[in-house]
């Protein structure tokens, strides 16, 4: 009887657990982002060999104003040949979309498939960093 | 939802099948009847001699060309309006409207064709976006309210 008058009374302490939904949303995310890290090295490889294509961005080609993700080729260049401080300055946020790949491959390697960073936040993120990174891809190719 | 790598994997699959399309204007650059030699200037250097397409040559690139667009709106809005392209039947997923899960019919299909441009004209951001989007949906899919799904 104790037992019982106490468990109720306990007070709720730590934020709530994540709700069902979240959790499978957060294992969709790492589930996105391992087939991205699959696809990426088929990506880079096909750059070395096919011919020089010119800029893959549409909206560069066609007005020659960069836009956010520009500079991302060279960047993953730079991290395969090791070259971090050229990735990170060819385009900041492709190296940390690199260890978020990472991430979800090593948390589903060791049976935890949802990234232990929440969607949510990781949306919140990219909402107010991308228009950042486009300010400075706008910087880096010398256009403010 | 059909995950990042099955929606990559269909639309390979189904950018081949629209790029097919446009072997017909291809084939006509290549053997439309020209006009006689005749000196011309390639990227400034006066040097060169061309053969320039007839004008009826060139009308009917244009028409196979126009038609190759036309056949790829049809393509994308016709089959994602049923629900699947032939990329997306390989790969086992839909296109559904995200409230009562039911195919979107061909105009909102058409619709979402059109909105796929906006979607790449940031280097593909649009696409990119369904990495951390909560339901995995690309830029294309918030304009016209559809998610990809497993079949």
């Amino acid at each position: 009887m104790f037992v019982a008058v106490t468990a109720s009374m306990a007070p709720e302490v730590g934020p709530p657990a994540p709700v069902a939904a979240d959790r499978r949303t957060d294992v969709a995310t790492s589930t996105n982002l391992r087939m991205l890290g699959l696809a990426l090295p088929v990506g880079v490889a096909a750059l070395q060999v096919m011919p020089a294509v010119g800029p893959l961005c549409p909206l560069r080609r066609t007005t020659g104003v960069p836009c956010p993700l520009c500079g991302a080729t060279t960047a993953m260049n730079a991290l395969a040949r090791g070259d971090l401080t050229a990735a990170v300055a060819a385009n900041p946020l492709a190296p940390a979309l690199l260890v978020l790949v990472v991430v979800a491959w090593l948390g589903y390697l060791v049976g935890s498939p949802a990234l232990p960073v929440r969607t949510k936040t990781l949306g919140r993120a990219a909402t107010v960093l991308l228009p950042a990174l486009w300010l400075y891809q706008l910087h880096r190719y010398d256009l403010i | 939802m059909a995950n990042f790598g099955q929606r990559l994997a269909g639309y390979l699959i189904d950018g081949l099948i629209t790029a097919a399309m446009t072997i017909p204007a291809w084939i006509a650059v290549a053997a439309g009847p020209r006009k006689d030699p005749e000196p011309c200037t390639i990227d400034g250097d006066p040097n060169f001699v061309c053969e320039p397409l007839t004008s009826g040559a060139i009308a009917l690139i244009v028409i196979l060309g126009l038609a190759a667009f036309i056949g790829a709106i049809a393509y994308w809005g016709i089959m994602v309006g049923k629900g699947q392209t032939v990329g997306m039947k390989a790969l086992n997923i839909r296109v559904a409207d995200m409230n009562t899960g039911q195919p979107i019919g061909t105009g909102r299909g058409i619709g979402r064709f059109f909105a796929m441009y906006l979607s790449s004209f940031l280097c593909y951001l649009g696409y990119l976006w369904m990495l951390w989007d909560p339901q995995s949906q690309t830029w294309h899919d918030k304009i016209v309210s559809t998610v990809v799904v497993d079949a």
